[in-house]
């Protein structure tokens, strides 16, 4: 069965690019334009991976990481978050997140891709 | 050189030795693995060290065999009459060998000997499962790697054992887990990581793509350090953080050598060449030993440890009197310096101090099997709960009562505990309850092993007192009193065997035991619903803060926790009306001259120190001439002479070689408060 | 200790107390040291004038005037012999309080004497008999029994309690 992929992101450009990379490598992306899209996905379906933008209207990153960790069933799946920002209180510490890593816009494909294989090995 | 030759062959003689008695056992035994192992382990000791000394033909004949034996070990090959007459033969031969009188042909007879009787697949190459001949990818590179992945980890995402699984497929690891207080296991089921994974890696990779495996984590969830197997050079802050790991109990060079060796060696062993007879029977030994001790701690004896308490005792107390010098001189460089060499010393004394505890689940542990065992001899079910498994004591103390607490603890369930039939009878439960509880209280620790079985039944016991003349025939003697009795000696015989102790040691023992680290012994019981037996223990405190006092000529020593203030009065102040109070934060509180309890004169200065001790929320005042100053006091025993003296729990040796009493606070607030 | 060979010489170390000699078997002293101010441990009795430091242990000293009530003449050459005494089980060292220590003899074991019933103002339980060497006679000290730890213990407690 293919590795399903949650990918949160407002900025539509940004949302394909990501989605394209991920079905190359044989997964399975749904797509939310915000946080509040993306809590429908989290509905007892086996999700293995979220990638969301930090930055968004209605519901932004750091609430939807707290939508899903209060969730039972995926209170310990991976996510990563996208950011440009540069403040290092956001960007250095996973751990307050609550987040596997955060990954920096705009980022390399090769790099993106070695870190999504890597936490779904 | 010549040495080193001859303390191999006496080496060799003893190998030999035991090798032929492993060699009948294993005749009659054919299937045991253990002696099958031994044979191997001598074969290849010998192989590997003969070389070294020059016997080439030893080393060449006991590779064979080695092979052999490999092979039976792994069950490859069926032991037999045959391989074992060969094997006792070829002991003979190396026996021959060491005195130098073989000649070749002896050996290659016998070698092929074994070849046609073991069936050995021809005279193949020795086959190491080490898996280094296959490997051949240069694995140079020797990290230590502390990975401590913050305790929300998985809700990360994140899973530590994935990352552990990483680093071992990258290489030849040496993992050890430092699971804290819960196990790994549990703590993956709870989600919540405590555990700090110490891992030895002998890998090709970079130090880049070591840090890649842990990409995901924070820079201070994990630390990486690139070792050299030959220079040990150790990162002063891998140093630090082994330290705290193992809470100062081995030095971090030690156990990074251990741990390093666990791992492969770059050579193999056996392609040692044969023509090196300088290289040293010695190292052949550490590397053996290093090998067989698996358990990296460091055993150090008791005695050793009281000595370095001694010394850091009297370190602390020259730095003081440094300290005192010093600041005379008003030197600001100076007393900086001695002010970090004081924080240094205090530092070293808690190490110091901290190295005699440990926890007395080490020794419960212990017990777990025997009791295990020894419930499944005697039939009987047991429900075993062990409670206070982190309290930490004093490693001579702990291992005092240890014959104490298994005398105890085979009492209980041999005679405490009922069988089912009788427990099921009474209403009890089918499996009877053992419960080993610790838990600190005040300086002591407090032990208890507790049953809920048939108890102690008194009326035996008051027959048994009657008996040895403990008491008269219709005398009226209470149960605590009775319960003593059981403590005397000699009051357990034979003939009351079944009742509290039997099996030849009695009560008297455990109590002499108890007593003689300061412990204390109480019995409780009650009949049918069980014992519970509880032990006293000092945790230590072989070194306290104490305040040094002088009181005429003699040298007071009050433990600093007990103090609460400090102050000057004037004689006339506080003695002037006869009053045995003084005014102490707005309430009176009793006041002592140690000079009149010590019956000295009084004193005839102007101001005397007061010094108010605080016991339990209640206070008292003492009088003092002068305080000299705080003292790290080593307490030492004043010895059963002074038994029967009160006013000390003991003694301390000051630097010049003077002698110092330590005050007991408890004793003198009870004593005054009884005037 | 070395078993008891009553035809061999042993060693004995012959002290003054008052004016009387005796002797203490080698085996049982550890050392003599030259009697130092001792250390006074308050409410003490009178028979243990003070402790010492005795290779970093705190040993007792027992006055023998007092535990063989003679008078103490107030020798110069004082002395304590610290001795390894058996109490009980266990090993416990304690230090003599002497008037002088004359010298070093050697006799038989068999040559001991026993205690005549009268005439000796010592408890007998504390001697193990005398010698008689160049017409003196010498008290051969059972110096387990003479230190007995219980009863010193009881004998030097507390006045006040």
């Amino acid at each position: 069965m293919k590795k399903r992929i949650v990918v949160v992101e407002d900025f539509n450009t940004s949302r394909q690019i990501i989605k394209k990379t991920l079905e190359a490598m044989g997964y399975q992306v749904e797509e939310a334009i915000d946080g509040r899209e993306a809590t429908r996905f989290f509905d007892g379906s086996n999700i293995d991976l979220v990638i969301s933008d930090y930055n968004m209207p209605n519901m932004d990153g750091g609430a939807l990481v707290e939508y899903i960790r209060a969730k039972e069933k995926y209170k310990y799946i991976p996510i990563f978050m996208l950011s440009t920002e540069t403040s290092i209180d956001k960007q250095n510490r996973a751990r307050e997140a609550k987040i596997t890593a955060w990954i920096k816009k705009p980022f390399e494909v090769t790099e993106f891709k070695k870190l999504v294989e890597k936490v779904l090995a | 050189m010549d040495d080193i030759v001859k303390g191999f062959i006496e080496e060799v003689k003893e190998l030999l030795l035991q090798l032929e008695d492993d060699l009948i056992t294993l005749e009659n035994n054919p299937g045991n693995p253990e002696i099958v192992n031994n044979i191997f382990r001598v074969m290849h000791t010998l192989k590997g060290s003969a070389g070294m000394v020059g016997y080439k033909n030893i080393q060449d004949l006991t590779h064979e065999f080695e092979n052999t034996y490999e092979q039976i070990r792994e069950g490859k090959l069926q032991v037999n009459s045959d391989i074992i007459d060969i094997t006792l033969k070829a002991k003979d031969l190396i026996l021959v060998m060491l005195a130098g009188e073989a000649d070749d042909s002896a050996a290659e007879r016998l070698i092929q000997l074994l070849a046609d009787k073991a069936a050995v697949t021809g005279k193949s190459n020795i086959k190491r499962v080490s898996g280094t001949s296959t490997q051949l990818r240069v694995s140079n590179h020797l990290y230590v790697i502390l990975f401590s992945p913050d305790k929300g980890i998985f809700e990360r995402g994140l899973n530590p054992d994935k990352t552990v699984d990483e680093l071992k497929a990258s290489g030849e690891t040496h993992v050890i887990l430092h699971e804290k207080k819960k196990s790994w296991e549990k703590q993956k089921a709870e989600k919540i990581c405590a555990t700090v994974w110490e891992v030895y890696l002998k890998t090709s990779l970079a130090m880049t793509e070591v840090e890649d495996i842990f990409l995901f984590y924070d820079k201070d969830e994990y630390s990486i350090f690139e070792m050299s197997r030959e220079q040990l050079q150790i990162d002063p802050f891998l140093s630090e953080k082994l330290e705290s790991l193992y809470k100062h109990k081995i030095a971090p060079e030690q156990q990074l050598r251990d741990c390093i060796d666990q791992l492969p060696d770059d050579e193999p062993v056996q392609n040692l060449p044969a023509e090196q007879p300088d290289a040293s029977l010695a190292e052949l030994k550490s590397t053996d030993t290093s090998r067989i001790e698996t358990d990296s701690k460091v055993n150090v004896s008791s005695q050793k440890l009281d000595e370095l308490m001694n010394l850091v005792s009297e370190l602390v107390t020259i730095t003081g009197t440094v300290e005192v010098h010093a600041e005379k001189h008003n030197d600001l460089k100076l007393n900086n310096a001695l002010e970090n060499i004081a924080k240094l010393t205090k530092k070293f004394r808690d190490n110091a101090l901290d190295l005699r505890l440990v926890p007395i689940g080490t020794l419960l542990g212990k017990f777990k099997r025997q009791i295990r065992d020894l419930s499944r001899d005697l039939g009987k079910k047991v429900n075993m709960l062990i409670e206070g498994q982190d309290i930490e004591i004093d490693k001579t103390i702990l291992k005092s009562i240890e014959s104490p607490l298994q005398h105890i603890i085979r009492n209980s369930i041999d005679h405490g505990l009922e069988p089912k039939e009788e427990r099921l009878a009474k209403g009890k439960t089918p499996e009877g309850l053992l419960k080993i509880t610790a838990f600190y209280s005040g300086a002591s620790v407090i032990l208890s092993v507790q049953d809920d079985g048939r108890g102690i039944n008194m009326e035996r016991v008051k027959e048994c007192a009657i008996k040895k003349g403990y008491m008269e025939k219709g005398q009226d003697v209470n149960k605590e009193q009775l319960l003593t009795f059981i403590m005397e000696p000699g009051f357990t015989t034979s003939e009351n065997i079944s009742m509290v102790s039997g099996r030849g040691v009695g009560m008297d023992v455990v109590r002499k035991e108890l007593n003689s680290v300061g412990g204390s012994i109480e019995i409780f019981t009650e009949e049918n619903l069980g014992t519970t037996i509880t032990m006293k223990l000092p945790t230590t405190l072989t070194i306290i803060d104490t305040l040094m006092v002088n009181v005429d000529e003699t040298q007071i020593l009050i433990p600093v926790m007990d103090i609460e203030y400090c102050f000057k009065e004037t004689n006339e102040n506080l003695f002037k009306k006869d009053n045995r109070y003084i005014q102490y934060k707005n309430s009176p509180i009793p006041l002592v001259s140690l000079r009149e309890q010590f019956k000295y004169a009084p004193s005839e200065q102007n101001e005397l120190m007061v010094i108010v001790i605080n016991k339990f929320d209640r206070r008292y005042a003492i009088t003092a001439d002068q305080i000299i100053g705080e003292h790290q006091a080593v307490i030492k025993p004043l010895g059963d002479l002074f038994v029967n003296q009160p006013y000390f729990s003991g003694g301390s040796i000051m630097i010049d070689g003077k002698l110092a009493f330590i005050l007991d606070t408890n004793f003198l607030f009870n004593h005054i408060t009884k005037i | 200790m070395a078993t008891l060979d009553i035809d061999k010489k042993t060693s004995y170390i012959n002290l003054r107390i008052g004016s009387e000699s005796f002797a203490i078997s080698v085996y049982k002293v550890l050392e003599i040291i030259q009697f130092e101010q001792l250390t006074k441990i308050p409410n003490a009795s009178e028979f243990v004038p003070g402790v010492l430091n005795f290779r970093r242990s705190i040993v007792p000293v027992i006055d023998m005037h007092k535990r063989f009530n003679v008078e103490d003449t107030g020798s110069a050459d004082k002395m304590v012999v610290v001795v390894d005494v058996v109490s009980k089980d266990k090993n416990v060292l304690m230090g003599l309080l002497v008037d002088q220590v004359t010298d070093v003899i050697e006799f038989e074991y068999k040559n001991i004497k026993a205690v005549p019933d009268l005439g000796i103002k010592y408890n007998p339980e504390f001697l193990e008999g005398f010698i008689e060497i160049e017409e003196k006679f010498i008290m051969v000290l059972n110096i387990d029994r003479v230190l007995n730890v219980k009863e010193l213990a009881e004998v030097s407690h507390l006045v006040n309690e």
